[in-house]
């Protein structure tokens, strides 16, 4: 179980919040979304989730152990532009991530994201679309108790987003990661997930509603 | 025939300066270029430590050769340090921008991966900056190779730069200006050489080269 207790954060001492008390639970191997307007703080939880930043207050705990301000392999973020290494094939991004040289896992994992026939092409010879199931399956292999995907199929066109989305689903009824879905667009989460948070749009963010589906 | 060798012998020689001097400054470079980048911030934009770092890096290599002469008298060793002195500082500054401009989104997820220490600077770090380094290291071998020139017409007893000075005195023009076109020619295949390593060891590399 992830919890996210009372969450605030603002960037400058003297500058307002971004995001005020937030608080919510993600119970392990669900599908949950979060979304809100743009500007609404949901990257800024992203990072604080992941440990990338420290928050003005508040804390993660991940099955009762408080990581906040602490990156780990926990909770993983797969970010909004690409965060894959430029210098590693598919192959090698996928290995390093898992930390030891199981080839086994590497072939599921490059088959769970349909990059058969791709393990030697380096991230800038991929398409869009492929970068991003690279970014999902390194994620897979660091096996977090967290994936969080903040807007990470945005930049693509919407065809691909829905193709994306379902294949997401798929992997996900695989494997049964606990997943948080980040997006600006609420009908992205429509038969996906299980429990969409929605952020306010004033400023500082709060959640607006919580919805179970 | 005689003369034929003894430009091979010369080219030779400023040949094994400049790739001995360059080596050693991309070693050092590299090295302290990292170590740099790692430093708290605190530490990082002290002015006393900026201005150690960045101040020696002004004195053009031609004004180190007395001082190196001073110190290491006349010799291989002379050569390959004023050489360094010129490679350093282009391999040094764009090592450390290099490993400065990584991408947050990449140093985020390498510490995601709980990659830390020495792993981190030699598994991403270093990785991330190397298309930058390799802008140093050309302008290095450049630098240096004017700097070796330079370093044998003052006090070599071999290389192009001596044969220049030679031939110039002996009013040999012809060879003179032989001189002057192989240190062209050289220059222009080490340079070459380097943007096919650089081929070779970053073949991710976006940048390309013409």
């Amino acid at each position: 179980m992830i919890e996210f207790c009372n969450l605030s954060h603002r960037y400058d001492e003297k500058g307002g919040y971004v995001i005020k008390d937030i608080s919510f639970i993600v119970e392990k191997g669900s599908f949950v979304g979060l979304t809100g307007p743009s500007g609404s703080g949901k990257s800024t939880l992203a990072s604080i989730a992941a440990g990338h930043i420290l928050p003005s207050s508040g804390k993660v705990i991940v099955d009762g152990k408080n990581l906040t301000g602490r990156p780990s392999k926990e909770i993983f973020l797969v970010h909004q532009s690409t965060d894959l290494f430029p210098w590693q094939t598919v192959e090698k991004q996928i290995l390093f991530a898992l930390g030891k040289k199981d080839f086994q896992k590497v072939d599921n994992l490059i088959k769970l994201v349909r990059l058969s026939g791709y393990e030697n092409y380096y991230p800038n010879q991929l398409s869009g679309g492929m970068q991003k199931r690279l970014s999902l399956a390194r994620a897979l292999a660091v096996n977090p108790k967290l994936l969080i995907l903040d807007e990470s199929f945005n930049s693509l066109d919407s065809k691909l987003k829905i193709e994306l989305f379902q294949e997401l689903k798929k992997i996900w009824g695989i494997i049964m990661t606990t997943i948080l879905l980040i997006t600006h667009d609420s009908e992205d989460l429509e038969y996906l997930v299980q429990k969409e948070i929605k952020l306010t749009s004033q400023k500082p963010s709060q959640i607006l509603e919580l919805k179970k589906r | 025939m005689q003369n034929l060798l003894g430009i091979l012998v010369n080219c030779m020689f400023s040949i094994e300066r400049v790739l001995m001097g360059v080596i050693m400054a991309i070693i050092a470079g590299i090295f302290i270029g990292l170590i740099r980048s790692i430093l708290p911030y605190k530490i990082k934009s002290n002015k006393i430590i900026k201005f150690l770092f960045e101040a020696p890096k002004f004195p053009p290599p031609i004004a180190w050769i007395p001082f190196v002469i001073l110190i290491f008298g006349i010799g291989e060793l002379s050569a390959w340090i004023i050489v360094f002195i010129g490679a350093f500082s282009p391999v040094f500054t764009n090592t450390y921008e290099g490993a400065e401009s990584v991408p947050l989104v990449i140093k985020n997820t390498a510490c995601s991966m709980e990659i830390q220490g020495y792993k981190y600077l030699w598994l991403i770090i270093l990785p991330a900056s190397l298309p930058q380094i390799f802008t140093g290291i050309r302008i290095g071998l450049s630098v240096g190779w004017m700097a070796v020139i330079a370093a044998e017409m003052i006090s070599g007893q071999t290389g192009l730069g001596y044969s220049i000075q030679l031939n110039r005195l002996n009013l040999q023009y012809d060879l003179m200006t032989l001189d002057m076109i192989l240190i062209g020619l050289i220059g222009f295949l080490l340079f070459e050489g380097l943007i096919y390593l650089e081929r070779i060891i970053l073949p991710w590399s976006e940048r390309t080269i013409i």
